[in-house]
């Protein structure tokens, strides 16, 4: 276990603008310079943000608002930054806590000690356990849930918090295993806290369904996930998940709240594919999914699992099978100098209603 | 549909009576020819100098028309529909006539236009796709396809068909009796829209879950190909119904039953402009001969079934196109 402890979280020299971390500052300081302290024009690079408008505006007589490259809500030019200097406080807070969990940290002790498997991603159980760190007061409620005897609540915190420093192979004790109250197994079998929490995967008529617990809906509540009609492919911001007392004695309700913090912590990972930030309606860039050819589908099917939607996406024609016109076609009205099916009846439609 | 507003671009009076299918501009002149569910194909000029568009054609199939396309000399019309029917409008006579026969509707027609003898190309729902000499009943060539054709697009010598269940099959035009490639979609949801580029070095797919795909034919450009998002509000995803490409920049157009279009440059992968939403879903689009037109159909696509249907909402619209908007820019210093 010695070599355990020697896995302390180092971290890094690393970048405000886009999270990514480096050998070295000076290699930071050279990433800022040609990736967010160029200027678009002449290429010419500055040593800072500031720097880069002034440039901006006495050389090509232009303003710019916005850093090039920078994850959404840090491209501010009015944030001074070189190098590691100047960082906001409770962002730096932010990047040692998802280094934390990245290096797996707490993630591995959460997922050997999960009970229904290991389908919570590791930004779910950051979001979790954020939760409970956060607001330990309120962040679980156990008095009222079945079973459990309620002079054992107080006892139970410390069981709470040692379940993500519980060395792996030492099993858990009793208590720890109800330790679980906001994840009850609900009726259809499902645990409800799992159901509460999953996006829906790939959209489809499916994406109104969330079973019996009250729909997971993050819409709009982050400025990061206001995208620009179009919606940049990195992984979005996760909401913190909090729980909050049971609501007459049976099921817990899950409130989802966002937090910019976690939403920095999970785009390091995927800033390489989210060029396409901070768009206009001129000059956006496309963001781009090389992932999209036939053979990164699998691929992304994946992503779509382990990745927070910013929104649950329906798709308004949903029939994959039929198109639109099909349909059209098949109306009374249109079917003006034959008889009834002159549409092909398509073989693997099957859905009976026309429309 | 919210903030719609109706746009300020030119509405070309007397439009169809329903759901407008196609649009196509003359390749040679200011004509433009529009398909209408209510089973008219019609003709309009516009005159540019004055700011003005007039009916000057009008013929009907027996059933809803799906599509048009003008020969390259401008000279004729040719459309089909669900009637099963290929037509012909000859300009100097005035006359339709029938030229195509399916099985099933026809859903997309084109002209082969460097054949000598003037061949069309159908794609129908009854999977076949067939090469028609105008003078003759029988088709001179049928081909079958792995599903229904939803859409097609040749310029030559590419062809591509995008058909149900997301194939694509893919011929070079000298060689018509073999594909040169048959492959799935590169998106994951119903194909609702294939263009190819101008110079003919690959397609721009769309997809009814608001995605478009830029698609390289040749192998050694594969990994250019890509695709992005678009069309899409809060949490809504709409189908991609029109990509149209600008004839002389290659930059391109999509519009989505969303109700809004956008101009894109693939090389640069940027969007060039973006439009409000007009209010109604934009079933069609087209540029004219030079580009300086854009014409988008404003008129109901079925994407939420019959329920919301209205029959009044059927307008072209003539926007005049800013050069600014469509000519390529260089890619963004990354």
């Amino acid at each position: 276990m010695g070599k355990k402890k020697k896995k302390q979280v180092v971290v890094r020299p690393w970048c405000w603008y886009c999270e990514r971390d480096f050998e070295d500052e000076k290699v930071l300081i050279q990433h800022q310079k040609a990736k967010h302290f160029k200027c678009p024009h002449c290429s010419k690079k500055l040593n800072t943000a500031g720097g880069m408008v002034v440039h901006v505006a006495q050389v090509h007589k232009e303003t710019i608002t916005v850093v090039p490259n920078a994850i959404r809500g840090r491209e501010s030019t009015d944030v001074e930054i070189f190098g590691m200097e100047g960082i906001p406080p409770e962002d730096v807070i932010a990047h040692q806590a998802s280094l934390e969990v990245e290096s797996g940290h707490v993630v591995k002790k959460l997922r050997t000690d999960s009970i229904d498997g290991s389908d919570l991603s590791e930004g779910k159980q950051l979001t979790q356990h954020q939760a409970m760190m956060q607001n330990p007061s309120n962040a679980y409620s156990y008095g009222t849930y079945p079973g459990y005897p309620a002079q054992q609540t107080a006892s139970l915190m410390p069981h709470q918090y040692s379940q993500f420093y519980q060395r792996p192979g030492v099993p858990p004790t009793q208590p720890y295993s109800q330790a679980y109250p906001y994840r009850p197994s609900g009726p259809s079998g499902t645990p409800p806290a799992a159901a509460g929490w999953r996006p829906p995967v790939g959209g489809g008529p499916a994406a109104a369904s969330y079973g019996n617990m009250p729909p997971y809906n993050p819409s709009g509540a982050n400025p990061q996930t206001a995208f620009n009609g179009m919606q940049s492919y990195g992984r979005p911001a996760t909401p913190t998940t909090s729980v909050t007392s049971p609501v007459d004695g049976t099921y817990p309700q899950y409130v989802t709240t966002t937090s910019p913090q976690a939403a920095y912590q999970q785009t390091g990972t995927a800033m390489a594919m989210s060029n396409g930030v901070g768009m206009d309606d001129s000059g956006a860039a496309i963001s781009i999914e090389q992932g999209q050819s036939v053979a990164g589908q699998q691929q992304q099917g994946q992503q779509q699992q382990t990745q927070k939607k910013p929104t649950a996406t329906v798709l308004v024609y949903s029939d994959n099978e039929v198109s639109p016109e099909e349909k059209r076609a098949s109306l009374e009205k249109y079917r003006i100098s034959f008889g009834a099916s002159h549409i092909i009846a398509p073989s693997s439609h099957q859905h009976s209603r026309p429309f | 549909m919210i903030n719609s507003e109706q746009p300020k671009d030119y509405r070309i009076p007397d439009p169809p009576g329903d759901g407008i299918s196609a649009l196509a501009f003359s390749p040679v002149a200011d004509y433009l020819a529009v398909s209408s569910w209510d089973t008219s194909v019609r003709i309009y000029e516009v005159n540019a100098a004055a700011g003005a568009a007039y009916g000057k054609a009008l013929y009907k199939h027996d059933g809803a028309a799906l599509c048009c396309a003008w020969s390259k000399d401008g000279s004729k019309l040719v459309s089909g529909g669900t009637d099963k029917a290929g037509r012909l409008f000859d300009l100097a006579t005035q006359q339709p006539m029938q030229i195509a026969q399916h099985e099933a509707p026809i859903k997309t027609i084109k002209w082969v236009d460097n054949q000598p003898n003037n061949l069309v190309c159908t794609g129908s729902w009854d999977k076949t796709v067939k090469y028609w000499d105008t003078r003759t009943p029988n088709p001179v060539l049928s081909i079958d396809v792995p599903d229904r054709v939803y859409t097609m697009d040749l310029v030559s010598p590419l062809l591509v068909i995008g058909t149900a269940d997301r194939h694509i099959v893919i011929y070079n035009i000298a060689n018509p009796g073999t594909p040169y490639k048959t492959q799935p979609s590169p998106l994951k949801y119903q194909t609702r829209v294939i263009s190819c580029f101008v110079n003919a070095t690959g397609y721009a797919i769309g997809s009814i879950e608001g995605r478009v795909g830029i698609q390289y034919l040749d192998d050694k450009d594969g990994h250019s190909s890509f695709s992005f998002k678009c069309h899409r509000e809060g949490s809504n995803v709409y189908s991609v119904n029109a990509i149209s490409f600008h004839p002389l920049h290659g930059t391109f157009s999509t519009a989505g039953s969303d109700g809004t279009f956008n101009f894109w440059d693939k090389d640069s992968k940027q969007r060039l402009k973006g439009f409000s939403n007009i209010g109604s879903p934009i079933s069609a689009t087209t540029f004219n001969r030079n580009g300086t037109f854009f014409a988008y159909a404003a008129a109901y696509d079925w994407s939420k079934g019959y329920q919301s249907f209205q029959q009044n909402q059927n307008i072209v619209y003539l926007h005049g196109v800013k050069e600014d908007d469509v000519k390529p820019r260089p890619a963004k210093k990354r």
